[in-house]
């Protein structure tokens, strides 16, 4: 198999060079979609297209295969998820010295979305905990928008087995998220 | 399923294989904890509902509910930034509000525009960008630009940019109230296109042109705002074509709209939509078709209120249409080449001459010829990543220059121009063309040059590097010829415009010709190039001069003149750790190839060192676990291996081969280089079992290579190897011979010179113990022959042959002829620069035999100490040699009548407990085993 990114815990901060550069440049787009127009919806699976277009193809990252590009975003891309979630929650507590200009029902719909990607992140940690691979998958599928056969590609395992992985992710989810 | 407790997936995947009744029973069975037979059955009862775990969309939807961050903070009047005290708002924009701001300076108050963005600068490769991009803005002057005065951060870590304040109205407004009529209109306009024009001189593009951002002041001066102020927000970094929506949509070329690269043509899409604004008072790219003349009222009866009494239709038809239309053309190919050719247009119309809006560009030609041609997709493929790989190269080489910020941002927009250039040829090779009509990758780099000679507007710099990259996309693709001419005609353009000798331009001229040299078999021309270049080399720190550095080391290795290959490898990585950093990528691939330059030229102890700190940067830096770095595992272990640390020279090799087979079926070869080394190391400790294990293996690899391939060959060599060490010999003489026939049908690849003398004395040698003295001598003349070709101070193979020599002189009794050859032997192999014990000991083996028929029992004795003392120095673990050169050294020590040191040799020799097979009869006998 490739080189996988860090599986530290998203508390911890990233060690691996290419994995941070992935997580910043995803940051830093991410950030200025949001702030240019608060009412559209981020789409992250674009934001990761785009970041593979531009990063992807360059040599001096040094990606073995264009596909294991994918590993290493849609895993920056969850913990862009849970950090911003946690940011989220922090500012509500006034840890923050910017002040919140949301209107009422946007904020209660920032703090709901902030708990809903929590509770996200930690059914794929425990996902990960009881089956890597499977945890993996959901990953690539969810947070990079590959295809099964994308999945098998980048993870150089065979199209039935990530079949299989997806049936186990499925129901793991399904039933952790109460769903 | 695994006899320990089944896991929550092994049962669940188990589970659902079976039907209910029998899935009931399965889990009593397997699972009697209840709390895990719940989780089991949640997850069944999961499995089976309809309904995905996330609906689509819900993560986006998340994200997007949280916001930003951070959000926007209110400052009042009187607040601080930078030196600035901020007055009122004057504008409220999408990411930013300028105020009215003023400072002092010495004495007297001046008032700015200050722009304050919402939005932080994330990444420090953002906030660089930004310095950079102002320092060039306020290098920007032109009586019809507002200047950029300052720029910088404040305290809450948002960018800021104070502007000249100009008071007055927008180019349409003021066109409007002031009346004027359409020669008026068109001299505003013109002054306006001069000013962008000049801008573009200085490789700076608006990229957000638009009424507001053009002022006319009371006195009718024109003024351009923000001029690349909508770049100098955008970017993160990523170079021109990063496309935040930092324009206007109504102004915004469409390949603005679509993401495409932003270059000059952008700007002169929206001067077009600015002309039709001033000349109908209508925006006239909204999607209608209609042309801009129909969009003035007939003079009869009007009552709108842009109604533009002072131009007609009738002024506007034809020329002016047709000027309007060709600067919005949708393909940035068929506008207007610059600005500047727009405003003479307008010149011309003014004057009543005929306007060159109607014949097609050159540029449209182009397009046509492209799409005309005809070539394969694959090697379309191919040319896009060589050109992606080109341009890196440009872009990387534009990055470098960043501490000097004008000279950085004209690298940069040189990288960019050439950039937007070669997109605009490949917009031909795009996917939406049948394939048979695809143009071939020769084609298009020859039109590209094509254009890139003939276009008169192209800065001469510019040409040059554009040469300079085509050349490197044409030697991609392996055209030679065609990068010759090309690289020629960047060096020629070079030298007309007086480039230094340092500027990274010229050294990537050359590096290029060098490298183009090297791979035509001219390395010697290659040498002579980078030999001149070095003096300009002298404290520029750059990528260029890194790779010029690698490539005089590489032709010096050629040359056979290991100390300068070395040296300058050595100076090539100190200068990639400046200019790249230690811990950098293009540091650890320069200090991976000294390594494995070192490794090539046997200097194993540099190798040795060079590579562990490549192997330990790579796994700390955790960099892809790939194919390159499988190699530097095997040369590392390979140079352990031949400088006596055996220790974890088996981990080595087994990591790098599991990695290799890892990398997948293309590379699958590259698996038997592994083995082979792994192969060579345990024979040399005497793991036969396990080294035929994995000759066994490398064998069948190799042989999918082909019949007779050199991989076959090298492998064949080993499996002889290994008889040979075991005194079978037999077999080693038909498998010496069968992997010196594979050699001879890959002899004239080169490659395998060495290997193909080396397979001559050893398969002499085997001759030579089998008694097959004639084929042995006619042998070891040809293997002289080709021995004559090649002798660097660190070939073997010379040592070697005199020491086989002198085996064959024994072995035809000759003993006085033999000594004096092994004698020139180990002279030899003494001057060598590096350790080759297993051939040393072998000679030393002979002499003392050779000694002993000459009755010179004494010298043969010291001569047997020196031997056993090399060899357990070399590798103590190889028990057979040792006891063998114990018992010879027993013989010796008979001989020389001390019967007592004979008799501790062979106590010695036994309490090493070798396998007996691995001895010869004579050792046996001397042992008594």
């Amino acid at each position: 198999m490739t080189t996988q990114p860090p599986q530290d815990s998203t508390d911890a901060s990233p060690t691996d060079a290419l994995f941070s550069q992935v997580y910043d440049r995803l940051k830093a787009m991410a950030g200025k979609r949001l702030a240019g127009q608060a009412r559209e919806t981020l789409d992250t699976t674009a934001l990761v297209h785009e970041l593979y277009l531009r990063l992807g193809s360059n040599p001096r990252l040094g990606f073995a295969h264009p596909n294991q590009f994918f590993t290493y975003a849609a895993r920056a891309m969850r913990h862009l998820l849970a950090d911003r979630a946690r940011d989220r929650k922090r500012q509500r507590a006034g840890g923050d010295w910017i002040q919140i200009t949301l209107t009422g029902s946007d904020s209660r719909l920032a703090l709901d979305s902030a708990e809903q990607a929590l509770q996200l992140e930690d059914a794929l940690q425990r996902l990960a905990n009881s089956d890597a691979r499977a945890a993996q998958v959901v990953e690539l599928a969810w947070f990079a928008g590959l295809s099964q056969d994308q999945i098998s590609e980048t993870l150089g395992v065979a199209r039935s087995t990530i079949a299989r992985d997806w049936r186990f992710a499925r129901a793991f989810l399904k039933d952790q998220l109460g769903q | 399923m695994s006899s320990s407790i089944p896991t929550i997936r092994e049962l669940f995947e188990a589970a659902i294989a079976l039907d209910a009744p029998a899935r009931a029973e399965f889990l009593e069975q397997h699972c009697p904890d209840p709390e895990r037979r719940a989780q089991v059955e949640a997850l069944i009862a999961a499995d089976e509902d309809a309904g995905e775990p996330l609906q689509t969309g819900a993560i986006d939807r998340m994200a997007s509910a949280m916001g930003p961050t951070r959000l926007r903070p209110s400052l009042p009047a009187g607040s601080r930034v930078g030196p600035f005290e901020l007055q009122e708002v004057i504008g409220e924009g999408g990411s930013s509000t300028v105020f009215h701001a003023v400072r002092e300076v010495e004495g007297v108050t001046q008032h700015v525009a200050l722009k304050l963005m919402r939005c932080s600068l994330y990444s420090p490769d953002a906030q660089r960008a930004f310095r950079r991009e102002q320092h060039a803005l306020i290098q920007l002057r032109h009586p019809n630009i507002a200047r950029m005065i300052e720029g910088g951060v404040n305290e809450s870590g948002l960018p800021y940019i104070a502007l000249e304040l100009v008071v007055g109205s927008t180019i349409t407004d003021y066109v409007r109230t002031h009346q004027l009529g359409l020669r008026r209109r068109l001299h505003l306009f013109s002054v306006v296109c001069l000013a962008v024009e000049a801008a573009h001189r200085a490789l700076i593009v608006h990229r957000d042109l638009k009424p507001s951002n053009v002022l006319v002041t009371e006195d009718g001066e024109v003024k351009l705002l923000d001029f690349g102020i909508a770049k100098l927000l955008a970017e993160d970094g990523e170079g021109s074509h990063t496309q935040m929506p930092a324009f206007t949509p109504a102004y915004a070329a469409p390949e603005q709209q679509s993401g495409g690269p932003t270059t000059t043509a952008t700007d002169v899409y929206a001067l077009g939509v600015l002309l039709g604004e001033i000349v109908t008072g209508e925006r006239v790219n909204d999607g209608s078709g209609r042309t801009p003349s129909s969009r003035i009222s007939a003079p009869s009866g009007s009552a709108r209120p842009v109604a533009l009494h002072h131009v007609t239709r009738k002024q506007v038809r034809g020329d002016l249409d047709a000027i309007i239309l060709k600067a919005l053309e949708a393909d940035p190919l068929r506008r207007y080449a610059s600005a500047g050719r727009l405003a003479e247009d307008i010149e011309r119309l003014l004057c009543s001459q005929p306007v060159s809006a109607q014949p097609p560009s050159r540029w449209y030609r182009a397009h046509k010829f492209m799409l005309r041609h005809k070539g394969g997709v694959a090697t379309t493929v191919a040319f896009l990543l060589a050109i992606l790989a080109a341009l890196g190269l440009a872009l990387w080489q534009a990055r470098l220059a960043r501490e000097q910020t004008v000279l950085a941002e004209q690298a940069s927009s040189r990288a960019k121009t050439t950039l937007a250039f070669i997109v605009n040829v490949l917009q031909t090779a795009s996917a939406d063309l049948p394939k048979d009509q695809r143009p071939t990758p020769e084609a298009l780099v020859r039109e590209a040059a094509k254009n890139a000679r003939d276009d008169p507007e192209l800065d001469p710099l510019v040409r040059a590097q554009l040469f300079t990259t085509l050349a490197e996309i044409a030697r991609s693709n392996g055209e030679n010829r065609q990068a010759e001419l090309l690289i020629d005609e960047a060096i020629e353009g070079l030298h007309e415009q007086g480039s230094s000798p340092s500027s990274p331009e010229w050294i990537a001229a050359l590096v290029s010709k060098g490298n183009l040299l090297h791979d035509t078999d001219r390395t010697a021309e290659a040498d002579q190039l980078m030999l001149g270049l070095l003096p300009a080399l002298e404290g520029v720190d750059t990528e260029g001069a890194v790779s010029a550095l690698m490539l005089y080391s590489a032709t010096r290795a050629y040359a056979e003149d290991t100390d300068r290959a070395v040296e300058f490898g050595t100076r090539a990585l100190q200068k990639a750790q400046r200019v790249f950093g230690v811990d950098s990528l293009n540091a650890v691939y320069t200090a991976m190839y000294v390594g494995l330059l070192a490794n090539k030229l046997k200097h194993y102890v540099e190798g040795e060192s060079i590579l562990s700190d490549v192997v330990a940067r790579w796994r700390r830096l955790g960099l892809p676990r790939n194919e390159v770095l499988a190699r530097c595992l095997f040369h590392l272990a390979k140079a352990r291996h031949k400088i006596g640390k055996a220790a974890g020279v088996e981990t080595l090799y087994r990591e790098g081969i599991a990695l290799m087979r890892s990398v997948g079926d293309e590379s699958f070869y590259k698996i038997s280089m592994g083995l082979r080394g792994l192969a060579d190391f345990q024979i040399d400790m005497e793991k036969f079992a396990e080294a035929k294990a994995v000759l066994d293996e490398a064998g069948k690899i190799s042989g999918k290579v082909g019949e007779d391939s050199s991989e076959v060959a090298l492998t064949r060599l080993l499996q002889a190897r290994w008889h040979e060490e075991r005194n079978e010999w037999a077999e080693a003489e038909r498998t010496y011979r069968s992997a010196h026939a594979a050699l001879a049908k890959n002899a004239d690849q080169g490659a395998t010179d060495a290997e193909f003398s080396r397979v001559k004395l050893d398969w002499s040698r085997a001759l030579i113990e089998l008694g097959r003295l004639d084929e042995a001598t006619t042998l070891l003349a040809h293997s002289k022959i080709a021995l004559g070709e090649s002798s660097g101070s660190n070939d073997i193979a010379s040592p070697d042959f005199h020491c086989i020599s002198g085996e064959l002189d024994m072995a035809n009794n000759r003993f006085e002829s033999a000594v004096a050859n092994l004698d020139r032997g180990l002279d030899l192999f003494a001057k060598l620069d590096v350790a080759v014990p297993s051939s040393e000991v072998r000679c030393r083996r002979s002499r003392v035999n050779a000694l002993l028929a000459l009755n010179r029992a004494h010298d043969a004795r010291l001569e047997a100490a020196k031997a056993f003392t090399r060899q357990q120095e070399a590798s103590p673990q190889a028990k057979g040699k040792l006891a063998g050169l114990l018992a010879l050294r027993a013989r010796a020590e008979q001989a020389d009548a001390d019967p007592s040191a004979a008799a501790a040799s062979i106590e010695q020799a036994r309490l090493l407990a070798a396998p007996v097979e691995l001895l010869s009869t004579a050792d046996r006998t001397t042992l008594e085993l």
